[in-house]
């Protein structure tokens, strides 16, 4: 069986994904300095920047690395890798819309919102012409696919929302807030991180023969609990949302379970970026859901904040982050140096890693990340710019590093 | 007929690096064995260290044609199997403390 040389994207289509995805995380961080450290769930700057961090750098990137990933999981090639290019610039263009509507124009929040549901959608049919009856063969593709179609509905939901923010539709948006954020973030970005941890998780760190239970927990909780969140919305039954929210709560837990069972089970024990990534990633976590289970059980607006902070920034940034620094150096590789293996010497993918800037990357950006956390729970403006200044230059050797990565020879 | 001998496919396979781990084919346990027939046709059994590894079929590649470059090697065949599952405990001992396997929780 052919499986993977042929089926690679191209890097050409695939590296746009990342430069964009990290510049748009820059954009994300310089327009919180905007913003002050108390922060209100409903001001549409921070909104907007939180959209510009979620779908222009989270999204972008995770779709730029499905795109490299999934052909070799599922054993063919892409079917129209043509796509790509145009779910690329619908997601990027749709981002730009979004934040400009966010900050200025809410006229353009429509627009914004509805190219970003088309690419989605496109990359949603690309996935399930490529994978067909493969989509169920395993875990990692099952969470893919239901996380597809939770964005899909969560995006339209979202649209719809802008619809409301634009007065094309007459609506109050603010209702639709919490079912879209979870529909988006526990049903779509959780569960595709849950399904290509059982597969990037163990390439990485060299792990086999570990329980794969708590994943399948993992992805049945999540599952059912986006699912029951949608229908406490619909019967307008608050008790069944607060369900939703403890199984989805379970399901992030059995997901950490999961990871420590990986990695006691890891045939490798090098402290690389990718490791220590991925410390910050899972500390973040764990911290994020103890917020989450204060708030839920009455804390104030601060521990949601704080919970969403510590989630986004630092369990998705970092575990995004991270894997950057092992997918580019290997697509980088693939393209220039596959073709003179035997010929002569090649690198290794560890030296094509500028190991003292992304230490510079990691260190900068952890600090700002707790720094920035501890202004929010003191609604310190100090802390808050200070942790800011401390992302921000973590960010930049982030993308001096991206462009390290591409332009090795 | 001169023929090959296992001795010369296992120095051959292990001039093939994994390019992520830094380690040989061979010092990684990766080559279950390899046959030889009358007419130095070699059949190599191996496996990878995950089902999803992305270079599936370039170390397919890379085997086959480090093989081929034996004196009197006829052809070379590659057969990837999971069975049994690689772990590290089948990697050389150099290999593994490279990797620092063992050592410690995490």
């Amino acid at each position: 069986m052919k499986i993977s040389s042929n089926f690679a994207p191209p890097l050409g289509i695939i590296s746009p994904f990342f430069i964009t995805g990290v510049l748009f995380y820059i954009l994300s961080i310089v327009g919180l300095f905007t913003l002050e450290s108390h922060i209100s769930w409903l001001d549409l700057h921070w909104i907007g920047f939180v959209h510009t961090y979620l779908i222009g750098f989270v999204m972008l990137v995770i779709i730029g690395a499905m795109a490299q990933l999934l052909p070799v999981v599922l054993e063919r090639g892409h079917c129209c890798v043509g796509f790509y290019p145009i779910i690329f610039t619908f997601i990027s263009l749709g981002t730009l819309l979004l934040l400009i509507g966010f900050l200025a124009y809410p006229l353009l929040l429509s627009y914004g919102g509805l190219i970003i549901v088309l690419g989605f959608a496109i990359f949603g049919i690309e996935l399930i012409l490529t994978g067909k009856d493969g989509l169920w063969r395993s875990l990692s593709t099952r969470a893919v696919s239901f996380a597809i179609l939770f964005l899909t509905i969560g995006t339209v939901l979202g649209w719809i929302m802008t619809l409301g923010l634009a007065g094309t539709l007459e609506m109050d948006p603010s209702h639709l807030i919490d079912v879209h954020a979870m529909t988006l973030l526990a049903g779509g970005v959780m569960l595709i991180l849950i399904g290509l941890a059982q597969i990037l998780l163990p390439m990485f760190g060299l792990a086999h023969g570990f329980d794969t239970k708590p994943a399948v927990w993992a992805f049945g909780l999540i599952v059912f609990g986006v699912v029951l969140y949608l229908s406490g919305e619909i019967i307008a039954s608050d008790t069944v949302q607060t369900l939703a929210m403890v199984s989805i709560l379970f399901a992030v837990g059995a997901h950490s379970v999961q990871v420590v069972m990986i990695a006691r089970k890891k045939g490798r024990r090098e402290y690389d970026i990718w490791f220590r990534s991925l410390a910050v990633a899972y500390l973040s976590l764990v911290l994020s859901l103890g917020c989450f289970i204060f708030a839920l059980m009455g804390g104030d607006d601060r521990a949601w904040l704080l919970s969403g902070w510590l989630f986004g920034i630092g369990f998705l940034g970092f575990m995004i982050t991270g894997h950057l620094y092992k997918i580019i150096p290997f697509l980088v590789w693939f393209e220039r140096f596959s073709p003179l293996v035997g010929k002569q010497k090649v690198p290794m993918l560890h030296q094509m890693v500028p190991k003292r800037s992304a230490d510079f990357q990691w260190g900068y950006s952890s600090v700002g990340l707790f720094v920035a956390a501890l202004s929010l729970v003191f609604e310190n403006n100090d802390l808050w710019y200070g942790g800011l200044s401390f992302l921000l230059v973590g960010s930049l050797f982030l993308i001096h590093n991206i462009t390290w990565m591409l332009r090795f020879k | 007929m001169q023929s090959v001998t296992k001795e010369d496919v296992y120095a051959a396979i292990s001039t093939v690096i994994d390019p992520e781990v830094g380690c040989n084919l061979v010092d990684l346990g990766l080559i279950y064995g390899a046959d030889i027939d009358e007419n130095n046709h070699v059949n190599v059994t191996m496996t990878l260290s995950t089902r999803g590894c992305p270079l599936h079929q370039s170390m397919i590649d890379w085997v086959k044609e480090a093989v081929e470059k034996i004196e009197l090697v006829e052809g070379c065949d590659v057969e990837i199997v999971w069975e049994p599952e690689w772990n590290i405990s089948m990697a050389a001992e150099h290999v593994k403390q490279s990797l620092g396997a063992g050592t410690g929780m995490w």
